[in-house]
């Protein structure tokens, strides 16, 4: 008895509690104006011939398996690639994965199982998908790459790669740290770069791109390279880290942290530091490579020397036009790839609205 | 001519066994304590002023979840899986909340986290349900809550607002994170030391049979201790949220199991009713500067996460060597 009233009382307790904490996380996190992911316009659109081709794709299935929409940057690409194969007439079926590399191989496999008209997948483990794409082709199920260059062993069995230029976005980041550290009279310097995910095809296209323009700069010197896995506070910590450890061997000039958010936190750790920051200050010169709205302030601010596109939503548009040609038959070339951007306090009136909305 | 007493020989085997046990463990902290030694020693800039802050940086946030992971650990309900979320949580409640003013701001934060690890201790205390399952449950539908009313988005603070700001200020040039946990660690010591709830739970976590058959509020107890964690978790969040300037639901990041080997290191018993807050600052902070030489002497992202584990697998051996000796 005593034990039943306890649980009720406990049960009552729990209601009120469960309700508040409902209530208070509603209260905290409503709709904010400030937050619109509503994707812009760009001038990306469709090729003129994709529009003649929409009638012909009503009703194609097509399956996407992706990150998930907890992430800023991935949903508003998803979204934006849904959107448009959905406007056009196709069905869209759409599995996340939250980055995990076994519930993207089982998504695969779910997909493949279905035998839709294609199977578009986002890498969350460039070579973990290689066996799914090989039983992809072997099932005569078309799968296309998005975003990152795909692994060796799954190139043979890809329909096609739709991906960003992630070459040109490590290239644009060392002329960024480069162009910032000059401004400031300076001929060379030590820098740092604190990547994404390490051994994954996107954070080593970036380095071999951002290490050839160093390359030929020879008084820019890259002291130390860091994995972040693309996580901010990680990469604020192991900036303040770097900071420390060659404070004696002449400092930091330039740093580059693989995305903006990273950059947001080696920019933090500079100021917890008392490290002066931009070229007006002659400080730290820092830089992202794929741009976020924190980068965008930043660059405002004169924090952040610079960044690269690939913007969620201009990447996004650049993929479905392409599957809307291959669904109505016609041929898309192996390697496809998006010209990206570079981002400066220059060309923000250009790329600031795209690059704003993750 | 006697015959040797049965009950005689049982607590000199126990002894012997003890001390040997007792020997392993203090020489394997031994050894320990000499690699940490010579790494410091050795290792180039690892006693600079610079980098000494950027180790207390790095203990700051993971330390003040430690510090609520901890709180459960002595209730005796092992871990939460979900406080990493919470803090992801408390991030964004907090950079959305500042429109309502810094105040306010606050006190949502803090009401959010601990009410929504409350509840999981009030699951976990009055009917004993397993806690691994709970807080793995409970970190899905706050994800799932938070990703639906944010829409997937980055939250940001409002534009121009500097009321927070001296949450990244560096008074005598340590991060304002370290005050606050050193704060929180005298504050919550007090609790568990001084007061009828803090040695309820400390007696609840050595046995909770005998707690519950002795009279002591056993649920109440052990949703104390989930809302103390998710306050915790909380004002990490806060933190995070200010030092960020944005947040999603992935600030969280490995912030749960980082915690997680914070505790084990302070020595604490993954079992319940033995260390304390301090040891998990301890813990935290003893992680921070192995990480922090291994980077310094160049060694990759890998072997600085198999260094962590291997430390905390010698740690949890010593703390269990060490509580059966006691046992005995």
């Amino acid at each position: 008895m005593r034990i039943s009233k306890t649980l009720q009382s406990k049960g009552r307790i729990a209601a009120v509690v469960a309700a508040f904490a409902v209530v208070g996380v509603a209260a905290g996190c409503g709709s904010d104006s400030s937050s619109s992911t509503t994707p812009a316009k760009v001038d990306t659109a469709a090729p003129a011939e994709t529009t003649a081709a929409v009638a012909d794709v009503k009703g194609k299935k097509v399956v996407l398996v992706s990150c998930f929409d907890q992430n800023p940057w991935c949903k508003i690409y998803n979204h934006t690639i849904i959107d448009g194969l959905k406007a056009a007439g196709v069905d869209v079926t759409y599995l996340e994965d939250g980055f995990d590399p076994n519930v993207q191989v089982q998504n695969l496999k779910q997909a493949i199982a279905a035998k839709p008209d294609a199977v578009l997948v986002v890498a969350s483990d460039d070579n973990s998908i290689v066996p799914a794409v090989t039983q992809a082709k072997a099932a005569g199920v078309p799968i296309f790459n998005l975003n990152g260059r795909a692994a060796d062993g799954s190139i043979p069995n890809l329909t096609s790669s739709i991906l960003a230029n992630q070459k040109q976005l490590g290239q644009y980041a060392a002329e960024n740290l480069i162009e910032g550290i000059k401004a400031e009279g300076k001929t060379g310097g030590n820098l740092i770069a604190i990547t994404g995910t390490a051994g994954t095809n996107t954070a080593k296209d970036r380095m071999e791109a951002f290490n050839e323009v160093l390359a030929k700069n020879p008084t820019f010197k890259l002291v130390a390279t860091e994995d972040g896995s693309w996580d901010q506070v990680k990469s604020a910590k192991i900036a303040q880290q770097l900071f420390a450890k060659y404070a004696n061997q002449g400092g930091i000039q330039g740093a580059y942290g693989m995305a903006d958010y990273m950059a947001a936190g080696i920019i933090q750790s500079a100021k917890q530091a008392n490290l002066p920051l931009g070229v007006k200050n002659k400080g730290l010169i820092v830089t992202g490579s794929n741009c976020f709205k924190v980068g965008i302030d930043a660059i405002k601010a004169g924090e952040q020397y610079g960044t690269a596109t690939q913007a969620p939503s201009v990447e996004g548009e650049f993929v479905f036009p392409l599957i809307i040609d291959f669904l109505a038959g016609k041929k898309i070339e192996a390697l496809n790839q998006k010209e990206e951007g570079r981002v400066t306090a220059d060309t923000l009136g250009e790329f600031g609205e795209v690059c704003s909305l993750a | 001519m006697s015959t040797p007493d049965s009950t005689a020989i049982r607590p000199l085997a126990a002894i012997y066994t003890g001390s040997r046990r007792q020997l392993i463990g203090r020489a394997v902290a031994g050894v320990l304590i000499a690699f940490f030694i010579f790494g410091a020693v050795t290792t180039d800039s690892f006693t600079s002023i610079q980098n000494i802050r950027a180790i207390l940086v790095a203990t700051g946030f993971v330390g003040i979840v430690a510090v609520g992971m901890t709180v459960i650990m002595l209730s005796g309900n092992l871990f939460s899986l979900s406080l990493g979320t919470t803090v992801s949580v408390g991030a964004i409640t907090f950079l959305w909340a500042l429109k309502l003013g810094l105040v306010p701001a606050i006190l949502i934060t803090l009401g959010v986290g601990t009410a929504a690890c409350a509840v999981q201790g009030l699951v976990i205390g009055a009917i004993g349900a397993n806690p691994i399952i709970v807080t793995i449950g409970a970190g899905a539908l706050q994800a799932g809550v938070a990703a639906w009313l944010t829409d997937g988005s980055s939250i940001f603070p409002p534009a121009g607002d500097k009321s927070f700001d001296f949450m990244t200020s560096t008074p005598l040039g340590i991060a304002f994170p370290v005050y606050v946990l050193v704060v929180l660690v005298i504050i919550c010591e007090l609790v568990m030391r001084r007061t009828r709830f803090g040695k309820e739970v400390y007696l609840v976590g050595e046995n909770r049979q005998a707690a519950t058959a002795a009279g002591l509020r056993v649920t109440l107890i052990i949703t104390g201790a989930f809302a103390i964690a998710g306050a915790c978790a909380a004002l990490a969040g806060m933190l995070l949220g200010a030092f960020n300037q944005n947040a999603t639901l992935l600030v969280g990041g490995t912030f749960t199991f980082d915690a997680i080997a914070a505790a084990l290191v302070g020595g604490s018993a993954v079992t319940g009713g033995r260390g304390s807050v301090t040891r998990a600052l301890f813990g935290a902070l003893i992680i921070a500067a192995i990480s922090d030489m291994l980077l310094l002497r160049g060694y990759s992202t890998g072997i600085q996460i198999m260094v962590k584990g291997l430390l905390v697998l010698f740690v949890v051996v010593i703390v269990q060597l060490n509580a059966r000796e006691d046992r005995a």
